[in-house]
């Protein structure tokens, strides 16, 4: 009997699932590393854990995230998914609950580590919050989780093992990782890395552990998984869980006919990542593409003018449509002409893929990194950024960019003097991953130029 | 600077013919009295120098020299290292902040290098230990952003001037000099050139080198008697060193020509930097290898930059322009002010921007150039179909702060000073250091704890505990 | 200074569109005697290796060889995942001494027997000093030159040489200077590129990794730092392009009918009808440098990379300063950059500057 192939998927997805459980809550191995693709339930695995960690086996739990905004949404599917568990938010004095949460009444605020409740129960922080708190807590925890572990520098998480015997760290390897602003050329070379991603730095020190790969992802859907996983996770292969029925964009009024036109068309029949090129020019350093600016905005709006849909889901509006530009300067411009659109920039959300780690929407429309360069530089060719911005959509995604950056790919002088010695030559990962999705779509036909 | 400033400054410095200041601000807080200036020779491509001339950079300089490094006699030295010594510790214990300048990175480098040969060599004895302990220490401290004690003038200058020559030739400090005080009668640009043929990369020049060389060669060979080789040598290497002193006099005089501001939060940076160095004077100076030191190294250097970079912005209108332009800082008009108890919290600022380039959003905080009010942003919204941004900001600090400002005001806000948490950081890295956790410094991983019967079906129950 | 060699094409790798520098290299000139044609006085600054650089790098690899290579052997064991005493030597420059062309072409033909050793299956030596290699620069047999690794490592598990480039560079806490690193990374794929053309024949090509090993100095005498291995896909991909450069301005020099050159003044002679493009790494590399830049004289690149960037192709310095001044924009971006220019010059204290004479 042949089964489709996001059954199987989904099948190998609660596999791995169940591995985690099993490896953390019944192994209590001491530290389990989770990788996973884009949109791979990453949260829905950190959610189980705690559930039967807390109301199954009685544990003290601690989960850790980058960002406030991620502890607050953990805490939300917590509070709704489940029956009530003693949920503790430890926060930074001053910070405060957002309303939604203050309202369910669920949650109990803790401004001092030193008078965090005993038993069983989970403790939800910023792993910034926590860390500082390491020498206030009295009682340790059975448990410690950390979340989106890859935005974290081992710096940050290596104080917070002593906390638990066991620790689960789940991230994403294709995002960007954490930023480190200063010179970290003699940290490169030193014996322990402690400005890697918590999670590499880890599987660098114990190549014998065995790290979970969640094998699908649940967001991205099959085609897009065909471009992005060869280019992005070549450690990491994964398949779409998502049934082809459930991935169906449908525009149902009519079209002009002109090159914007046909690229969405091409979203809807099952092209899930297209790109609409203006013809080439280059920009010097800070110039923004106004032009380019434009065309995304119009892109955002002749979608929503052609009524979109997801087919057995809901019509879609402006909110479900994103727009990621890596520059803050001519992010500013597509908002300016989104409104010169009349869509709304609280909606339709315009802003840099550091932002849009960890969400999704059904549409994205995207800028080429490398849009309008003539020569590119680490800022273009990081994986990460361009990882994030090609894996947020459920439906589909339009690259927008000049066209051209094939030859400026091709002529690209590698700098050989850049890395430190002994280390990855992370541009060049860049640079090929680049390569590989531009190559991609150029031979399949799914650039579109305009004019 | 920013592409476009730089760009711009090079364009008129390449039209008027010479350099043009980039700050209005210095980055250096002015020398104490005395400052030390050092002016090293190395040997090409070894770690070991032919001479230093040191000193007060205001006075004649001591030499201390060898013609023969690989000789691995390094007792004239010494003179040197006591000099250096007595000068840092003198500073240090008076509790001021010493100065130390160098020419270039070249003679930064070979700084280093007598470090690291020293610092722990066994051979010599604990005066040129020291030594190399202090110059390690003083090599450390120019990794950290902002730092006040080791002034090197190349990197000063093109910090703090543009030039109508391209960066790269710009790391030539004759060539840089060139276009700083141009000489009379010859086209800038010819002048920079010819000044860039003659090294100044703490070096001999390379008829000198070959010549010293050459004597050497012919000792060895018997066919030149020692002293004498050795008068004409010293000699060689004595004028060399003296070339190279002569340059750092001349961009250490010309930097301070420059006649720029000096901004009130040099203070902040002294104070950092002479603490830092005040307190490493007595250690013998290590590399951070393990967790603890290596993440409170990060922490440092990450503080320092944070700093350095409010400093840059808060003193400098012309790195101001710069942040503003990149969305770092906010020109906003006030519109309302919301503070039901004067002097007292609660207090809103309404404001609103038309800058096109923001990186406010809800959760950033601001302060008010050169006061301390700081606020929190609440909300953004836009105005006028998008012309216009209104933020709201809870002040957090200032609420009764004379220089709150009020409605009608326009204000420029930037990213506060950076917190410094380094104590408390230091506190957990050093509890992280005694817990000795397996899975930060151990080589293995421990066993597994196995605590539960193995046959629950943990997925199944966790569907289950689902609504 | 010869330009033949690695030398030569690590140079024109870093500026491929320069013909001038890619015709130097394969015409095997000094770059002084292009220079002297071309300005018609001696290069006025220094050039070539100083006595203690060479003298440094020789003494370093001497004592790497010493007693059958023990601090060789030792270095490299751990990443051979071999015991050093269990590495087995053979060191051409002691075998063959001088570098006389009859004894480069003798280690040249030992060093292919042990290759061919190795592709039938029969023992060789884990470590090689010296050998040498051939590689064809533009296609065409008579353009090879002789590329020396300092040794070959054999990967036992693969079969297979990796190229071991040795320096003197001191390693500071780590931390090597950019431009030692980017030379010894692409010498290493440059004796990668030669020992793929040796295995090709052989038909054991594909087991060669993209990868090499290096052995650089610490800062306590002749101390080797430790060992490490790199990938080189990059070095790799940088250093095809160049010998890419190299066949097309051969036939740049056909069809001018200078192919077959090794004479300076003809090759200066040529020069107008080659391409130059001066950009700002040439200054540090280049003994053409100054005259290139004299005749770039209001190109953007004077000014850097950076500059010549921002301004574009289109741009020149003297149109960027009209621009500043106000004259009306022909295009997008002289739009966008007159005011941008405008408003960062009102920041700058310039006026009050002496006016001087412009460059």
């Amino acid at each position: 009997m042949t089964s489709q192939p996001y059954l199987d998927a989904r099948q190998r997805s609660d596999a791995a699932h169940r591995e985690v459980l099993q490896r953390t809550l019944q192994e209590r191995e001491p530290l389990v590393i989770v990788d996973s693709p884009p949109g791979a339930g990453k949260t829905y695995l950190v959610e189980s854990v705690i559930a039967v960690a807390v109301q199954h086996l009685g544990l003290r739990v601690a989960v850790v995230a980058p960002r406030a905004e991620q502890t607050y949404d953990l805490m939300r599917r917590l509070a709704v998914n489940f029956d009530p568990m003693p949920i503790t938010a430890l926060l930074a004095a001053g910070r405060q609950l957002p309303d939604d949460l203050l309202q369910t009444q669920r949650i109990l605020v803790c401004n001092d580590a030193a008078a965090l409740p005993g038993g069983a129960g989970v403790t939800i922080a910023t792993a910034d919050k926590l860390l500082f708190a390491v020498t206030k807590i009295a009682a340790g925890f059975d448990l410690l989780i950390c979340d989106e572990a890859y935005q974290l520098t081992f710096a940050t998480l290596a104080p917070l093992f002593e906390l638990a015997p066991s620790a689960l760290l789940v991230g994403d390897p294709g995002q960007l990782p954490p930023l480190i602003t200063v010179d970290a050329e003699r940290f490169e070379t030193a014996r322990y890395r402690i400005h890697w991603p918590a999670p590499r730095e880890l599987l660098r020190r114990f190549p014998q552990l065995d790290l979970v790969r969640l094998p699908a992802s649940r967001r991205l859907p099959q085609d897009t998984v065909n471009l992005v996983q060869p280019a992005f996770y070549r450690q990491l292969p994964f398949s779409s869980a998502a049934a082809p029925a459930e991935r169906r964009l449908r525009l149902d009024a009519a079209a002009q006919g002109d090159t914007i036109d046909r690229a969405l068309d091409m979203l809807a029949d099952g092209a899930t990542l297209v790109g609409v090129l203006l013809p080439p020019a280059e920009f010097g350093t800070e110039q923004v593409d106004n032009e380019l600016a434009a065309t995304m905005a119009e892109i955002a709006a002749r979608l929503l003018a052609r009524q979109p849909r997801w087919e057995g889901v809901r019509q879609l509006t402006a909110a479900d449509i994103g727009a990621i530009d890596a520059h803050v300067a001519s992010g500013a411009a597509v908002r300016r002409s989104l409104r010169a659109y009349n869509m709304p920039t609280d909606a339709c959300v315009v802003e840099t893929p550091e932002l849009w780690q960890g969400q999704e929407r059904p549409l994205m429309v995207v800028k080429h990194t490398l849009s309008g360069q003539h020569q590119i530089g680490e800022f273009g060719l990081e994986p990460g950024r361009w990882c994030v911005m090609l894996s947020r959509h459920q439906l589909g995604c339009v690259i927008v960019g000049r066209d051209g950056v094939g030859d400026v790919l091709a002529a690209h002088r590698h700098d050989c003097g850049a890395r430190a010695i002994g280390s990855v030559d992370a541009a060049w990962e860049g640079w090929q991953a680049h390569q590989a999705i531009w190559g991609q779509l150029e031979a399949q036909g799914r650039l579109l130029r305009t004019g | 600077m920013s592409t476009i400033f730089d760009l711009t400054a090079r364009l008129l410095a390449y039209q008027v013919g010479r350099a043009i200041p980039t700050r209005r601000s210095s980055a250096l807080m002015a020398d104490p009295f005395p400052a030390f200036a050092i002016a090293p020779i190395r040997m090409v491509a070894e770690q070991v120098v032919y001479a230093l001339a040191y000193g007060d950079p205001d006075g004649e300089p001591e030499i201390a020299l060898t013609w023969n490094p690989l000789e691995r006699d390094a007792r004239f030295l010494e003179p040197f290292a006591a000099a250096l010594d007595r000068y840092l510790s003198d500073c240090v214990s008076a509790g001021e902040m010493p100065r130390v300048w160098l020419a270039h990175a070249a003679a930064l480098e070979v700084i280093e290098l007598l470090g690291h040969r020293y610092r722990t060599n066994r051979s010599v004895g604990p005066e040129l230990q020291r030594m190399g302990a202090q110059c390690r220490l003083l090599a450390e401290e120019t990794t950290f952003a902002g730092q006040q004690i080791v002034a090197i003038a190349g990197i000063l200058l093109a910090g703090h001037v543009a030039t109508g020559q391209s960066p790269s030739e710009d790391l030539h400090l004759g060539a840089l000099l060139a276009w700083i005080s141009p000489p009379a009668g010859t086209a800038i640009a010819d002048a920079a050139a010819q000044a860039a043929l003659e090294p100044a990369a703490a070096m001999l020049a390379r008829a000198a080198d070959d010549r010293v060389e050459e004597l050497r060669e012919r000792v060895a060979r018997g066919r030149l008697s020692e002293a004498r080789a050795r008068v004409e040598a010293e000699a060689i290497i004595r004028e060399e060193a003296l070339r190279e002193w002569a340059l750092l006099v001349r961009a250490r005089r010309a930097f301070w020509d420059l006649g720029l501001a000096q901004g009130p939060e040099l203070t902040r940076l002294a104070a950092e930097s002479l603490g830092r160095v005040a307190w490493q004077i007595d250690r013998n100076y290590g590399s951070p290898a393990r967790p603890r030191s290596l993440a409170q190294r990060l922490d440092e250097l990450t503080y320092a930059e944070e700093l350095a970079a409010y400093a840059d912005v808060a003193d400098d209108p012309i790195a101001r322009a710069a942040a503003l332009n990149a969305g770092r800082v906010l020109d906003a008009t006030v519109l309302q002010r919301d503070q039901p108890r004067r002097g007292f919290q609660p207090c809103t600022l309404t404001l609103e921007t038309r800058q096109d380039v923001l990186r406010v959003r809800p959760g950033t905080q601001l302060q008010l150039r050169g006061a301390r009010v700081v606020g929190r942003v609440t909300e953004v919204r836009e105005v006028n179909a998008g012309q216009a941004t209104q933020i709201t900001l809870a002040v957090t600090t200032g609420v009764r702060n004379p220089q709150l400002p009020a409605p009608g005001q326009r204000t420029d806000w930037m990213e506060p000073e950076p917190a410094d948490l380094r104590y408390q950081k230091r506190q957990v890295y050093e509890r992280m250091a005694a817990s000795a956790d397996a899975r930060v410094f151990g080589d293995t991983l421990p066993p597994s704890a196995q605590l539960q019967p193995a046959d629950d079906d943990l997925a199944t129950i966790a569907r289950k505990l689902r609504r | 200074m010869n330009l033949s060699g690695a030398r030569g094409l690590i140079r024109v790798a870093h500026n491929p569109t320069c013909e001038l520098q890619a015709a130097m290299t394969l015409a095997r000139v000094r770059e002084q005697d292009v220079y002297r044609a071309l300005a018609g006085a001696d290069y006025p600054g220094e050039y070539g290796e100083r006595v203690s650089a060479r003298r440094r790098g020789a003494q370093f690899e001497k004592n790497l060889y010493k007693d059958g290579a023990a601090v060789l052997r030792g270095t490299l064991a751990p990443l051979l995942g071999v015991a050093a005493e269990d590495l087995t030597v053979r060191d051409l420059s002691a075998e063959v001494r001088g570098s006389s062309a009859a004894a480069m072409e003798e280690r040249a033909r030992r060093t292919d027997r042990l290759l061919a050793d190795l592709a039938a299956g029969r023992n060789v030596p884990d470590l090689l000093i010296q050998p040498q290699l051939r590689l064809t620069l533009a296609g065409d047999p008579a353009s090879a030159i002789f590329i020396a690794p300092d040794v070959l490592a054999l990967d036992r598990a693969r079969r297979a040489y990796l190229p071991v480039e040795i320096k003197s560079f001191i390693v500071r806490d780590g931390v090597v200077a950019q431009g030692d690193r980017d030379g010894a990374r692409r010498q290493a794929a440059i004796q990668l590129l030669a020992l793929e053309q040796e295995l090709t024949p052989l038909g054991i090509a594909d087991r060669l990794p993209e990868a090499a090993m290096f052995i650089f100095a610490s800062p306590f005498g002749m101390r080797p730092h430790p060992a490490f291995a790199e990938q080189l896909p990059a070095e790799l991909f940088e250093m095809r392009r160049a010998l890419d450069t190299m066949a097309q301005v051969r036939a740049r020099l056909q069809a001018l009918g200078v192919a077959a050159t090794t004479d300076a003044e003809a090759l200066a002679a040529a020069a107008p009808q080659l391409a130059t493009t001066y950009q700002e790494s040439c200054v540090a590399g280049c003994m053409l440098a100054q005259i290139c830049r004299q005749n770039a004289a209001a190109q953007p690149t004077i000014l850097g990379d950076r500059a010549a960037q921002t301004l574009g192709e289109t741009i020149d310095l003297p149109r960027a300063l009209a621009l500043l001044r106000g004259a009306p924009a022909t295009d997008e971006r002289e739009a966008w950059l007159g005011p941008a220019l405008r408003e960062a010059a009102a920041l700058f204290d310039w006026s009050t500057v002496v006016q001087g004479r412009a460059a």
